[in-house]
Formats: C-alpha cells, structure tokens, sequence
C-alpha cells in the first residue's frame, strides 16, 4: 500500500497540471462556445511576460503576476473577442477552430519576433519554493511548488465552477453559448457577456502558464510550444468532462496524473511494452474517450435556433469573372506556365529551382486540404502526419527493397489512405470539432511515439528518400521540377474529377446540410470516409515527394505543428480551389526561403502572416487571397460595366452577380455554379 | 464537368506533360554535380566562407553560438595578417532555424548564390544540406550530432565525422567503475537523439558486466520523475546517467534529492556556466563527459591552446564569451585554416583545401582535443577513445580524473576499460602512468 502511494501521490498535483489545461478548454468552451486550442499558447505568453517582468523589469514576484495574470492576460481575452470572436457566426464550428489555430500559431511565433531568441534558465515562480520539500504524505515528499499548484488549483475551479452554477454571470455566459442571437432577445448584453467569458478564461490560462513554469528549468522563445506537451492530457480531461463540467475535468486530469504515475511505477522499467504502453496511454484514453463518451457527440451541434440565419459563402472569384476576361485570363495563365517551365529550366538560379520544386510538392500534398477543408468544410489537424506516412514508406522501401521512389510514394500515399480510413473509421461518426480533435491527437501520436522509431522514422538517421528514376534521372532539381509539374498536374486533375464528381456533389449537399442531404439518400458515412481516404492519400504521395525533394526525412521533417501550420497556410490562401493549394504551397516554399534574406529575428514571420490570415476564416472562408480576388473581379466588373454603358450595350454580368452580391446560398443549391470552380483558367 | 471542358483540360494537362518531360531530359543533361576546380570566394587578399547554424529554432542556444567561435578564430588570425595575405571573412551567416529543409536551401544559396569558398560552423541538429554540399566538394566544417558527416571526404566535423555512441561505452563503464557504481540507472528521452546515445551506454555497460538496474530511455518532455526516481531508489542505484536537457537534468536532481537519494550522477549535456550559476545547488556531484579540455584548466601552463581561446573569447564580452558551442566553432575554424596553411601557397581550390586536410592524422583541434586521422575519420571512428570529465564541487566545475595533468583518458578499445596512454599529438602533459 505503500508504494502504491509513493507512486500515485506524486500524480497529483502532475495532474493538477494538466487540470489546469483542461478546466482552461472547459471554462472556454462553456464560457465562450470556442474550443481554444490556442490556449497552450496563451498560457506561454503570459509565462514569458511573467518572466520578463521579473528578470528585465526587476519587478517582485507578486506584482508581475497581477500584471500578467490578471492586467495582460484578460486585456488579451478581450482583444480575441472584440477584434476576432465576436465576428465569427454562432454556428460554424470550423471557423472557430480554424481561428483559434491561427492564435495558437500566431502567439509564439511573434515572442521571438518582439523579444529575441535568448533562452531564460531558472524562471521565476510563484508561491512556495519548489527545491524546498515542506511536507511528507504517506512518507511522499512534497514540494513548494507541487502544493502551490494543487491548492491554487482547486481553489480556482471551485471558485469558477461557484461562479458558473451560483451567479446570474455565470448563467448569462451558458446562456450567450447556448445561442447568442436569443439570448440578447431575452435583452442580456451577449457581448459584454461574451468579452467578460474570454477575459476570465484567459485570466486563467496565464494562471496555468505561471503555474507551470516551474516545470520548465529553461523558458525557451524559440521552443514555444513547449508547453502542449500537457495537451493531449488536458485534451483527455476535457473530453472526459464532455467539455461541460469543469469539476469532471479537474478530477479525470488528477485521475490521469495518477494513473500515469503507476503505470510508470509497476510496469518493469525498461521494456519496449511498457514503455510504448506508458507512451501509447494518454493517446489511447483520449481516442477511446472521444469515441466512447455520448456526451460528446453532440458538443458542436449548434441549439442555436438562428444559427441558420448566417449569411451564405461567397461565390468563387471565377464565378464573378466577367466572360470578355476568360479567354485573356487562360492564354496568360498558359503563358504563365510555359514562362515558368522555360525560366526554371534555364534562367532560375538552382537554389531557387529547389525551392519550386519544395513548393510543388507541398502544393500536392496541399491539395489534401482542398479535398478535406475546401469540399466536406471538415478541419484535419493531421495532414502533415499522413504526409509523414506517405515519406517513411517510400524512403523505407527505397532503402530495404531498391523499391522506385515514384512508385514508394504511390504505395506510400495508399498506405497514408490506408491509415486516412482508419482514422476515418475512428471518426466517422464525429464532425467539426471532435473530428479535429481526433486528428489532432493522431497527429501529436505520430509525432511523439510513431515516427520516432528506427522502423518508421528511420531513428538518429532519418530515413534516405533518393530522387526518381523513369528512364530520366531526376537527381537534378531542374529535371525534377518537371517530374512534379507533371504530377501537380494529374494530381489536380483528380482532384478536380472528385470535386465535380458525384462525390463532389454529395460533398457540396453534406456541406451546405448534413441532414438534408441525409434525408436525399446520401450516405455521409461513406462520402466522409472517401474523402477522408482519399485526402490522406494525397497527402502522403505529397508528402513522399517533398521527402524526395529535400532528400531524406526523419521525425523532425512532419511534426504535429507542421499540420497546423500547412492548414493555415491554405486557410490563407484559398482552401476551396486546387489553385489556391499551388497558391499555399508555393507560397509556403517562396515565402520560407525568401525570409531567409531578412535579419533572422524575422525568419519565424511567415508563420504569423499566414496565421493571422487565417484569422480572417470567418468572414472570408474562401480565402483572403480568394476574397481579394474577387473584390477585384467585381472592379474591373463594374469598369466593364461603364464602359458598355457608354457605348449603350447590355452588360455580360456573369449569371452569379445577378443573382446577388453575396452569391448563392450553401448547398445542393450551389453545386450548379460551383462546377465553375476550378484551376481558374 | 462539360465533356468539352473535360477534354480541353486534358489536352491541356497532356501538354504540359509532354513540355515538362521534354524539358525534364534537358534538364537532367544540364544538371551538374562534383566537385569544382574553380576557387569561389577567393581573391588576392581575402577567402569568404559561411556558416550555417540553428539560430532562431527550438534548442537554438546549443547551435548558435559556434557562429562566435569562427568569429572570434577568424578575428584572431586576421590580425596576425590573415593566411598568406588573404583575410578571412565570414561572410554570409545562415539560420536554418532547426529544419533540414531550410538547412538545405540555405546550403544551396551559399554555393549558388553567395559562392563562398567553404563553410565553416556548422550548428545544426538537422543537417539537411549535408549531401548537397559533399556532392559540390564545398569544404565544410562544424559539430557532428547527426550521421549526415560520415563518409563525406570533404565534412570534417570536428572530432572526426563518424558519430559513434559505442566508443564513448568503455568511458561510461570506466567513470560508472570510478564512481563505485553497484547498481546504475540510466535516463534519456524517447527522441532518437537523445535515446540513441543513451542505449549504447547501456549496451556498453551491461557488456563491461556492469550492473545496469534501472533504464527509461522512453521519458517524456516535462513529465514528472518521480515514479522513476522511486524504481531507481527500490534499485539501490547509487549511479544515475542521464541523456536530457537541461529541463530534464534539472528535474531528476530535484526529485533525487527530495526522495532522499544521492547517487553520483554523469550528465551528457549541461557543461554551461549559466546553468550551473542557475542551479549550481542542484548539480552538486554531478560529471559530466566532454570531447575536450576542461575549460577549467585554463591557465595550468599545460594547454595553450585553451588559454588562447579563452583569452581570444573573452574580448566578446558582454556580447559573448567562451562556452562549448563556441569552442566547436573555434575548433572548425581552427582546421579550416589548418588546412589552408596546409595547401601552403599552391593554387588554392576547393578540392587542394579538402585535400591536403584528407593527409593530416593528427588534427588536436587547436590543442583542445585528441588527434583526429582524417585519413580514416570520415568514415571509422578508430582508438584510442578518450575523454575527459569535469565534476561539480560547491557550485564551480572542477576537472575529475585527472592524471599527472593530463585531462583526457583513453581506452585502447571498444571492448575494454583498460586505459591506455593517449596518442601522441594530445594536448597536455604525459602521464606517467596509464
């Protein structure tokens, strides 16, 4: 009994640590009806304030933590609400995810950005002294800051969990969630509700990075997403707690410390099974919690009675082309190409012809989200995983069985598809958020346990991923930049076969209504395994050539962040259009290297463009490049318009622009024009 | 889809295919690779190299500051005149933030675009750049944590370019024996890097017939010892090494010393002032392995080498001063202009540099280090095997081990902790006994 002690009291307050990141997601999610996966991120801001402001500023403890904690942290709360949340629909879970992944990416990129890269050793902490033991239970040592951690914990969820249950705010906040638009019809002020929710929980997640610090021996800038490695933990409370009891979450986090603690305790040391057993844990309660747990299922259904009433998605920049532009735009889009090919085959200087081939391989394994985001309006927090997946095979058949790398990463991208329908299978009766989830803690599976084998990632080495040989050697990058063009090609030809295809049609009715198109007949299980399998497949056969390109891939090459970085960036950049994938992944790849000119405090810029682009997911879910696009079309659409007015001549609108300036409603309805959708030509 | 529409769009696919593969033949026989004859970034009065190293990615301060190194080498020799007149000139300082890809893109613009002569400082935990620039004959020099150096005549990493965890086993099982180890545990995190050269100790140790009781190379980042730190009590383990970060270390001292548990530990990582000023309480006791001589025994009259490069590296301060990442700088800097003196006032290209480097076997790294042969170093690593240590006494590093005041300890083999003399070319004194 004991040791049993010895081992479980320790987990604690370690539970209390992922407590704090769980009640965070609880508290939000109540609070605000946004599942902040931005939180981490949060939390790491306000540690680094914290610290700044005691090792810079000089100031004591006490008073950075009220400047951190509870000046800066709900002044931030606020600034997501007022200038980002506020704007978002009530109902589209997806844009909601999508912008708190832009948060997430956005925070720490900036840090070094603003502050320099200078790791900070022996951060400061609040309360009691961690080096210090103050008490023994059960013959447990107990530390300074193992106490601070679990009593202010507790004393914090109590205190909020009083707030929510006892007082007319906290009724007002789970009101605002439930719908916004009925609750100000009950005359509540939703918005200051709103802000006041987003304030605390913010408030609390800098509490949760000052707690934390002492956990970190070295505060690194450079190493922000430092601190998710609590999140799948906290993830698995969250969901334990179906995202509504915040005394659950804090219990089933306190639970998982323990837990963790002896399995490590009576599994034999140094096995390859308990070990992967003890790995494998969190991920496993966290899948089988998110599939097993029936209150979940119903966490992003919107009860919102007037969630309906949201405006329409705009209709695509081609949609709104003025006919006289279309011959113009494809003979200068062909010229485009041919320029392209002639110019990289000859002119380009060879550091930049690696480069377009970078990016013509992420532009394939882009095309993923085009599939995934762009057509079914579902978030994967895991492509970059399956990209993985799709290189290992390929370098790993190349190097054990002298397999063609072309035809690695064929096989490569069927085995990605492979494990896409496993996941899919996991997920398939799961949308928007709990999909997400699921993705996303695949993903940080992946990173953390699957790619770091010697059998999967390639270990130390990494794995050799050489060029293809057809008859031609590709080794040269100039000759390989065709290769892909070629494989772009057929790739976006597919892509587009799917998007106009049957199961693009039924993607187009499950989007605009799942229950409409549930009721024609479709089934949505089938449509969203398909495209989840077919979406993982093209990510690994990308994945597999972006290996190629750089030559090798090891577990550094995919990591989980990766996936959230590669979202926004097509977030950004146009989800909805095989274009605006070539768009996101050559933008990514130029946009990298191109940085690299600039002084290397401003080399992690790119991330923060495209995050805070992706910001911009609510009110333009076609892309700001897109949105941008056709605000122009629509310009010169009016210049065309004068210029027939003066000459007397009916104008050639085209047939979308009649219809309305904001295009036509979502759905079956839409499928007519979105057909116009395409490479843009 | 229209079937007019449809077919355009494959015509047009076709023809971009059919362009594309034409092309794509061009291009492979257009396509260029071996080493050149030419010398890129040298002129009369100077020689302008790069350097490439993990500035702004995560764990950028174990990367970063070789950059200082070559600096403060380079300042140094140019003040003495340069190398036969010609100045040496850093030119072009690349982050590739702790990505291979980024790492090989900016190999790339430094021979393409920037055309310096060679690389010297090499940071990096992800060496992306190291195949393409082998295959340009780049002459290239920095600090191995990766298998990219090996087998590259022209990557001279800076104690030889084979990383092998396996011969550093008969130091593990000497210090372990040195320590009065009984009973060893061993911790390391579950990332290849960090597990790989953990696994190797203990597969070393065990095979000295040491008794290895306790092994985690599977922990988590940030996770809590403790559970660890008990199994290894249960265990007797009076030694502990470990293969962490300094979060890591940090945290496994703590809980050793809250669950009443003192053994001797042997840290990989963590030979730092500022660490050490930060938790100097916590290390006390601690050893730690290096390749090199102590900082530490500076001014002992028995290693110029370091007291140059102590001295040189201080002149930097406030702005940066010696460490270990620095001092691999140093050492790179130091063999590229080895090997320039080396080549002499012959014609100076790429492949004579590499060249004449290829015929030295007994490389010291500025008389900090044992002697590399690198006419075997790019692809054996070959005995003797030597270290040195440093422990930690009330809160100041302190050379361990040392012998007639000779820092460095060798092993004849992989297989035995039989000491043996070091090699002829070693920095420091000769022991008189083995």
């Amino acid at each position: 009994m004991s040791t049993f002690l010895n081992y479980g009291i320790p987990g604690i307050p370690y539970g209390c640590d992922f407590a704090l990141v769980a009640v965070g997601l609880v508290l939000t999610y109540r609070a605000t009806g946004v599942f902040n996966l931005a939180f981490g991120s949060q939390a790491f801001l306000a540690a680094f304030i914290f610290d700044l402001l005691v090792r810079s500023e000089g100031l004591p403890v006490w008073l950075a933590f009220v400047l951190s904690v509870l000046v800066i942290s709900p002044a931030f709360g606020l600034a997501l609400d007022r200038f980002l949340y506020r704007h978002i629909p009530s109902a589209s879970t997806t844009a909601k995810l999508v912008s708190s992944v832009g948060v997430l990416i956005a925070i720490p990129f900036t840090i070094p950005i603003l502050f320099g890269n200078a790791p900070r050793l022996n951060p400061p902490t609040l309360g009691l002294n961690i080096n210090k033991v103050y008490i023994h239970v059960f013959s447990t040592p107990i530390n300074g800051a193992e106490i601070s951690t679990t009593v202010i914990t507790v004393v914090v969820v109590a205190a909020i969990m009083a707030v929510f249950r006892w007082t007319s705010i906290g009724l007002q906040m789970r009101a605002v969630v439930e719908s916004r638009r009925m609750s100000q019809l009950e005359g509540i002020n939703a918005p200051s509700v709103a802000a006041g929710a987003w304030a605390l929980s913010s408030a609390l997640a800098g509490l949760a990075g000052v707690l934390l610090l002492p956990l970190q021996a070295e505060l690194s800038p450079t190493n922000p997403l430092q601190f998710t490695a609590l999140l799948v933990a906290g993830l698995t409370a969250a969901a334990i707690a179906s995202c509504r009891s915040m005394g659950i979450a804090l219990g089933s986090a306190i639970g998982l410390g323990v837990i963790e603690n002896l399995l490590k305790g009576y599994l034999p040391s140094g096995g390859v099974l308990s070990s992967a057993v003890v790995e494998a844990f969190p991920f496993v309660v966290l899948v089988g919690t998110l599939l097993l747990n029936p209150g979940l299922r119903t966490m992003d259904l919107s009860s919102d009675p007037l969630a309906a009433a949201d405006p329409p998605l705009a209709p695509p920049a081609i949609a709104v082309r003025d006919r006289r532009l279309e011959r113009p735009t494809r003979i200068g889009f062909w010229l485009l190409v041919v320029a392209f090919l002639a110019l990289s085959a000859t002119w380009v200087p060879g550091v930049w012809v690696t480069t377009f081939d970078e990016g013509l391989a992420l532009s394939i394994l882009f095309l993923s989200f085009t599939l995934m985001t762009g057509m079914s309006g579902q978030i994967s927090l895991c492509q970059a995983s399956f990209a993985g997946v799709g290189a290992f095979t390929a370098g790993q058949l190349a190097s054990h069985m002298g397999l063609s790398v072309l035809l690695g990463a064929v096989v490569g991208g069927l085995l990605a598809a492979a494990v896409g329908t496993l996941v899919a299978i996991i997920a398939i009766r799961l949308s928007g958020l709990l999909l997400a989830l699921v993705t996303l803690s695949f993903a940080l599976f992946c990173d953390q346990l699957l790619f770091q084998y010697s059998w999967s990632g390639g270990g130390l080495a990494g794995v050799n991923v050489p060029r293809p040989v057809l008859g031609v050697n590709f080794s040269s990058d100039r000759a390989f930049l065709f290769l892909l063009v070629v494989l772009l090609a057929l790739s976006m030809v597919l892509v587009l076969l799917v998007q106009r295809g049957t199961v693009g049609r039924y993607l187009a009715a499950m989007r605009g209504s799942p229950t409409a198109a549930a009721s024609m007949g479709i089934s949505l299980r089938t449509v969203r395994l398909t495209v989840f399998a077919m979406s993982a497949g093209i990510a690994g056969f990308g994945g597999a050539l972006y290996a190629s390109v750089i030559g090798s891939a090891s577990s550094q090459t995919f990591p989980y962040e990766y996936s959230l970085v590669f979202l926004v960036a097509v977030i950004t950049l146009g989800p909805r259009t095989v274009e605006g994938a070539v768009q996101a992944g050559m933008g990514y790849a130029v946009g990298f290297f191109a940085l690299t000119y600039l002084p290397t405090r401003f080399q992690g810029i790119q991330p923060v463009l495209f995050a805070f682009g992706s910001i911009t997911y609510a009110a333009h879910p076609e892309g700001i490049l897109e949105y941008q696009k056709t605000r122009w079309m629509r310009r010169v659409n009016r210049v065309f318009a004068l210029y027939d007015a003066r000459r007397g001549r009916a104008t050639a609108t085209p047939a979308v622009e009649l219809a309305g300036a904001e295009g036509p409603a979502v759905g079956l309805a839409t499928a007519p024009v979105r057909s116009g959708e395409g490479v843009g030509v | 889809m229209s079937r007019s529409r449809r077919a355009r769009l494959t015509t047009a696919v076709s023809a971009v295919a059919a362009v594309a593969l034409l092309v794509a033949a061009c291009g492979n026989a257009s396509g260029h690779n071996g080493v050149s004859n030419l010398s890129p970034g040298v002129t009369s009065n100077s020689i302008t190299v790069g350097s490439i190293a993990n500035i702004t990615g995560p764990l950028s301060s174990d990367f970063a500051p070789i950059v200082n190194g070559v600096q403060a080498y380079f300042s140094m020799i140019n003040a003495e005149g340069g190398v036969d007149g010609r100045k040496l000139k850093l030119g072009y300082q690349e982050d590739d933030q702790g990505s291979g890809t980024t790492d090989l893109a900016v190999a790339q613009k430094l021979v393409e675009q920037d055309h310096v002569f060679a690389v010297v400082g090499v940071g990096t935990p992800f060496f992306g750049g190291a195949k393409y620039l082998a295959s340009q004959g780049v002459p290239t020099f920095g600090y191995a944590v990766s298998t990219d150096w090996e087998g590259h005549p022209s990557l001279f990493a800076d104690f030889g370019s084979v990383l092998c965890f396996q011969c550093g086993a008969p130091g593990d099982a000497w210090t372990a024996e040195q320590l009065g180890a009984t009973s060893i545990g061993v911790v390391a995190y579950g990332v290849p890097q960090s597990a790989a050269a953990c696994n190797a100790a203990v597969t070393g140790m065990r095979g000295f017939g040491l008794n290895v009781t306790f092994t985690d190379t599977a922990f988590t980042f940030g996770a809590d010892p403790t559970a660890d730190v008990l199994k290894m009590k249960a265990a007797n383990v009076n030694v502990l090494f470990t293969c962490l970060d300094v979060t890591g270390n940090v945290a496994f001292a703590r809980s050793l010393i809250q669950n009443g548990m003192s053994p001797k530990q042997v840290w990989f990582n963590g030979y730092d002032r500022n660490t050490l000023k930060q938790y100097g309480s916590l290390m006390n006791g601690v050893y730690l392995g290096l390749q090199h001589v102590p900082f530490e025994s500076a001014l002992s009259g028995d290693y110029p080498g370091l007291d140059t490069y102590i001295r040189e590296m201080s002149k930097y301060q406030p702005n940066f001063t010696y460490n270990e990442t620095a001092l691999d700088g140093w050492i790179a800097a130091d063999q590229f202009v080895t090997g320039l003196k080396a080549v002499g006032k012959g014609k100076l290209t790429q492949a004579s540099l590499v060249k004449a480097i290829n015929q030295e076997t007994a490389y010291n790294g500025a008389g900090l280090t044992t002697p590399v042969n690198w006419k075997t170093a790019h692809t054996l690593a070959t005995p003797p095997f030597c270290q040195s240590s440093v422990e930690v006494e009330n809160g100041s590093f302190v050379p361990a081990f040392v012998n007639d005041g000779q820092v460095f300890t060798c092993f004849g083999s992989k297989t035995s902790t039989d000491t043996v003399p070091p090699p002829a070319g070693t920095p420091g004194p000769s022991p008189t006994s083995g």
